[in-house]
């Protein structure tokens, strides 16, 4: 199988959906922890767009879950991120730390 | 909380269905959070940016079809309008701040004048207001036996209930609180059709049991002082150191101090009427102490409830003469009764508003006139070129759009700011305020208005005949000389926005006037640097009037101790506060005894009142530590009352009666204008603060005058007097210059929001000018040049240029005078100190036009003047 290529955002909303698991994550929720963890302001519209894509990809899929009264009765579309999706993940994260390797030192001293 | 309609409705109309119910949700839950960090218009502006993003994100990924052609001709029209990045901005800029003002003012009148009241069926909802000869229009009171009868006699009247104003202090851990309240009869709720927040309301079951002190909370008094507990349904409170049962919370719409007495504090409780209310009816006709409202029956008219409570009254009159004669009864609509005050101020800036709007569009108007006249040869290519008309119609409507979109984005952007601005502009004093938003309404009204001023406008170069191509495309670039009809039109443009800057600089001249004169006026004393506060001496500890005096003396020396009080006064009614206590009183030893008895505003004042804020004293003595209580009861008048005939020139030694008690005038002060600084100052009588029954007394006000800022020493000046009893509440702890203030608060609200409006009709007039003289001259180069080179001098030039470009800006401006002379009667009763025929607001108007025109036309008359005819010719 050809690796699937993800783009920044969509690997932290990759992670972002792994973290929270198939009972929490959801468009609010997803943009909330990537807002929490990375400091860097998150417009949920760009949170559909990128999941939507992901979803065409088969790397995750979306359900209704129940109605919640704090959102007028209406339920949250919940994220379960596919097989695909974490070997996408991996593969991405294996793609980071080859091409991480033997800059540390540099980086550290960079900084 | 849940999102607003319009919200919803964008969102369903672009997301595909099976999107809606979480899209929705996401909406709803951000939205509830947002309203709990923000306040409403923010919380509103924040979702209209995220449902902007997300409708957006939704509406791109729509397949094309038929939404190609748009999609291409939006293409086309964006790149027209960045090709001219000056005209777009300067259309996009002008039209926003006309919407964002014009939005703005919309939410404000929406709101106070035409969205229905939030509780129950209100239309169905009267007040009843006393009519009687001798009485204004102000708020009136009717016995409670009258009251039943009307409801008795007159079917159309389904339910009336009564309600009079109530004062308590609440003991609380932090210290004894006053609050203000109601006491209302069983029926006072179901009357207004208010359904209870928690619990319950007042019924039929209670009224044997009225003696019992059962409460109703309001919203606020619930979530704040009382923390929000649900328990406390059921519980009981301290008030006046009496228990009372809270038997339920109201909703947040009951938040209207025009529900309350007088009108001016939002009720905080409302307590049921006890049976010393119910007395013998025969007896107490005359005994006239409660407000009314009442409920129409279903389907019942106005007209005939209004009919059968006047016949009920008359009969009334007819069988009591003695207690009813020339009393009848007036029904006015609750909505109607609370936005009256409102509705000529805001008729009033409505109506500058739309001048304003006016003025925009005029100036959009001239923009597009001028860039249609240099787009002719474009228009012409591209006719030639085999473009149909319809697409080259299209195109400008795309454009036209474009801007309309943006200058609505940003119009509404600019009202939401306007609108956070505005109480503190001192908009609070308007009734409804607390609902004021930018709701779907509005919204509609911003984007409605901007899509068609953009779209009549940019749509002016389409209705001008197109040129046939060949002529277009003979004519090079900035050849047009543009002669005749399009410069006729735009004297006509120039003519009508100058007329209507007049009217509204005129407009705000004269309230700018009225204004400065009003708060110049002289209150009769030094406010400067005076703390005002009050306190409430609880008469079930303080039983006898010689210990309510004393402990006013223990107060008294224990805040003048405090470090930075000068002086210490006390008066039972405040300058300024809007109270008032008018009496009889009679002069025992008046020549004319027919004369003897008159009416004046009664108030105790200790000395220290008169020497805390500069009261001068003009004859005799103030009060001093021996006018006590037994001591002769002495009282001092006001210049005004010392000159009526029946003291004969000199009141000093002269006994007046008051009350049934005698009191000798031992001095004369000078007139303090106590009921608003537009009033004259009425005839007064002091009477010795601790002479006075305890009932005029138990309730003072402190005036104290500081030695730096007044309200620095308001936390010092509280302790000091719990320090003598922690049982006493201290309230209203304002500086004097802010208790004046507020009575001026009405008038300097629609004079600052007056004079902001001509501030951008002056900017507006002058861009105006501005672009349509530097229009004129650039396509006028080529006669110019000739006639320079033909030996014209400069002066000639300059003048032909003024009369020809000038002349519509004189004509206007006369017509504009006229119109602002006619307008300017409607204004009188917002005017104080000044006639609407004010001569020096007219001329300023018309000298602040001539100046703007004189400076907007300046440059470019100059480069029409300066230029070299060689270089005209040549272009």
């Amino acid at each position: 199988m050809t690796p699937t290529r993800l783009g920044e955002f969509e690997f932290l909303v990759l992670l972002a959906a792994l973290r929270l698991g198939p009972e929490e994550a959801y468009a609010v929720s997803i943009g909330d922890e990537i807002e929490a963890r990375t400091g860097r302001r998150v417009r949920r519209a760009n949170v559909y767009t990128t999941l939507k894509r992901l979803e065409a990809k088969g790397l995750v899929t979306t359900f209704l879950g129940d109605p919640r009264p704090e959102r007028g009765g209406k339920a949250r579309r919940l994220v379960e991120v596919e097989r695909d999706g974490v070997e996408a993940v991996q593969e991405t994260r294996d793609a980071m730390r080859s091409m991480w390797g033997g800059l540390d030192a540099f980086l550290e001293e960079g900084a | 909380m849940s999102t607003p309609r319009w919200a919803q409705a964008i969102l369903r109309a672009v997301a595909p269905r099976h999107r809606h119910e979480d899209l929705l949700g996401d909406l709803e839950e951000m939205h509830g959070r947002r309203l709990s960090r923000h306040s409403r218009v923010m919380a509103s502006a924040l979702m209209a940016s995220d449902l902007f993003w997300t409708a957006g994100a939704f509406f791109l990924e729509r397949p094309l079809g038929p939404l190609r052609e748009v999609a291409l001709t939006t293409r086309h029209a964006t790149r027209a309008l960045l090709r001219r990045p000056r005209f777009s901005l300067g259309i996009v800029g002008i039209l926003a701040l006309g919407i964002s003002v014009s939005t703005a003012m919309f939410a404000v009148i929406h709101s106070v004048l035409i969205e229905p009241l939030a509780i129950g069926d209100a239309e169905r909802i009267v007040r009843l207001l006393p009519d009687h000869p001798r009485m204004g229009e102000s708020d009136g009171t009717f016995a409670l036996p009258d009251l039943a009868d009307l409801e008795a006699g007159a079917p159309a009247i389904e339910a009336v209930a009564a309600f009079d104003g109530w004062q308590v202090t609440l003991d609380h851990p932090d210290g004894a609180l006053r609050l203000t309240g109601a006491i209302v009869s069983p029926e006072f709720f179901s009357v207004l059709g208010v359904r209870p927040w928690a619990g319950r309301f007042f019924g039929s079951e209670d009224s044997g049991a009225v003696e019992e002190g059962l409460i109703v909370l309001s919203h606020s008094l619930w979530t704040g002082i009382l923390g929000g507990d649900p328990a406390v349904v059921g519980s009981t409170l301290r008030l006046d150191g009496q228990s009372h049962t809270v038997v339920g919370i109201a909703p947040p719409e009951m938040e209207d101090p025009r529900l309350g007495r007088g009108g001016q504090e939002t009720p905080s409780l409302w307590r049921i009427a006890p049976a010393s209310w119910y007395r013998d009816p025969a007896t107490e006709r005359g005994y006239r102490f409660v407000t009314a409202v009442a409920r129409l029956g279903e389907g019942g008219s106005m007209e005939l409830a209004r009919e059968q409570a006047r016949s009920v009254f008359s009969s009334l009159a007819q069988r009591f003469p003695e207690s009813n004669a020339e009393w009848n009864v007036r029904l006015i609509p609750l909505k109607e009764r609370i936005v009256a005050p409102a509705r000529l101020p805001l008729t009033m800036l409505g109506a500058m508003v739309g001048l304003l709007l006016l003025i925009t569009c005029v100036n959009v108007a001239n923009l597009f006139l001028v860039r249609a006249a240099g787009r002719g040869r474009e228009i012409g290519l591209r006719l030639a070129l085999g473009a149909s008309a319809s697409r080259v119609v299209g195109q400008l409507l795309a454009e036209s759009a474009l801007l309309a979109a943006m200058a609505g984005a940003a119009g509404v952007v600019g009202a939401a700011l306007i609108l956070s601005a505005l109480p503190g502009l001192g908009a609070d004093q308007l009734p409804r305020m607390e609902i004021l938003d930018i709701n779907g309404t509005t919204l509609l009204f911003g984007i409605g208005l901007s899509l068609f001023t953009a779209l009549l406008f940019g749509l002016v170069p389409a209705f001008r005949k197109p040129d046939d191509p060949a002529t277009a495309l003979k004519e090079g670039p900035g050849r047009r000389t543009g002669a005749g009809g399009p410069r006729r039109i735009h004297g006509w443009l120039l003519a009508a926005e100058a007329g209507l800057t007049v009217v509204l600089l005129a407009g705000a001249s004269l309230l700018g006037h009225s204004y400065a004169k009003l708060t110049a006026v002289d209150p009769g004393f030094d406010p400067d640097r005076v703390l005002t506060l009050r306190i409430e001496v609880p008469t079930r500890l303080y039983d006898t009037p010689a210990r309510v005096h004393a402990a006013l003396d223990r107060i008294t020396s224990e805040v003048g101790a405090v470090r930075g009080v000068e002086t210490v006064g006390l008066t039972n009614i405040l300058p300024f506060s809007g109270g008032y206590w008018n009496a009889a009183y009679t002069v025992l030893d008046a020549r004319d005894p027919e004369d003897a008895t008159a009416r004046a505003e009664v108030r105790t004042a200790s000395g220290g009142f008169f020497t805390a804020l500069e009261i001068g004293l003009d004859e005799g003595r103030s009060f001093g530590d021996t006018d006590v209580q037994g001591a002769p009861p002495v009282a001092v008048v006001n210049r005004r009352l010392a000159e009526r005939e029946r003291f004969e020139g000199n009141p000093i030694g002269r006994d007046l009666e008051i009350f049934g008690t005698r009191y000798r005038v031992v001095g004369v002060v000078a007139d303090v204008k106590d009921a608003g600084l537009d009033r004259p100052a009425a005839e007064t009588i002091y009477l010795a603060q601790d002479q006075a029954p305890t009932w005029l007394t138990g309730s003072p006000y402190l005036t104290l005058t500081t030695d730096g800022s007044p309200t620095a020493i308001g936390a010092a000046v509280a302790e000091a007097i719990r320090r003598v009893d922690g049982g006493i509440p201290v309230f209203d702890v304002r500086a004097m210059r802010s208790v004046i203030g507020a009575t001026t608060a009405a008038a300097r609200f629609r004079t600052v929001l007056l004079v902001a409006f001509a501030a951008l009709a002056f900017l507006l007039a002058a861009l105006g000018v501005y672009g349509v003289v530097s229009y004129t001259v650039a396509t006028r180069r080529t006669e110019l040049g000739i006639r320079i080179a033909l030996g014209a001098t400069r002066r000639d030039i300059a003048l032909t240029l003024v009369d020809r470009e000038l002349k519509p800006v004189l004509v206007g401006a006369a017509v504009g005078l006229a119109c602002a002379a006619l307008l300017a009667p409607t204004l009188e009763s917002l005017l104080y100190g000044v006639g609407p025929y004010h001569l020096p607001s007219l001329a300023g108007a018309l000298v602040a036009l001539a100046g703007a025109t004189a400076l907007a036309a300046f440059r470019p008359l100059q480069r029409g003047v300066n230029a070299d005819p060689r270089e005209m010719l040549s272009r």
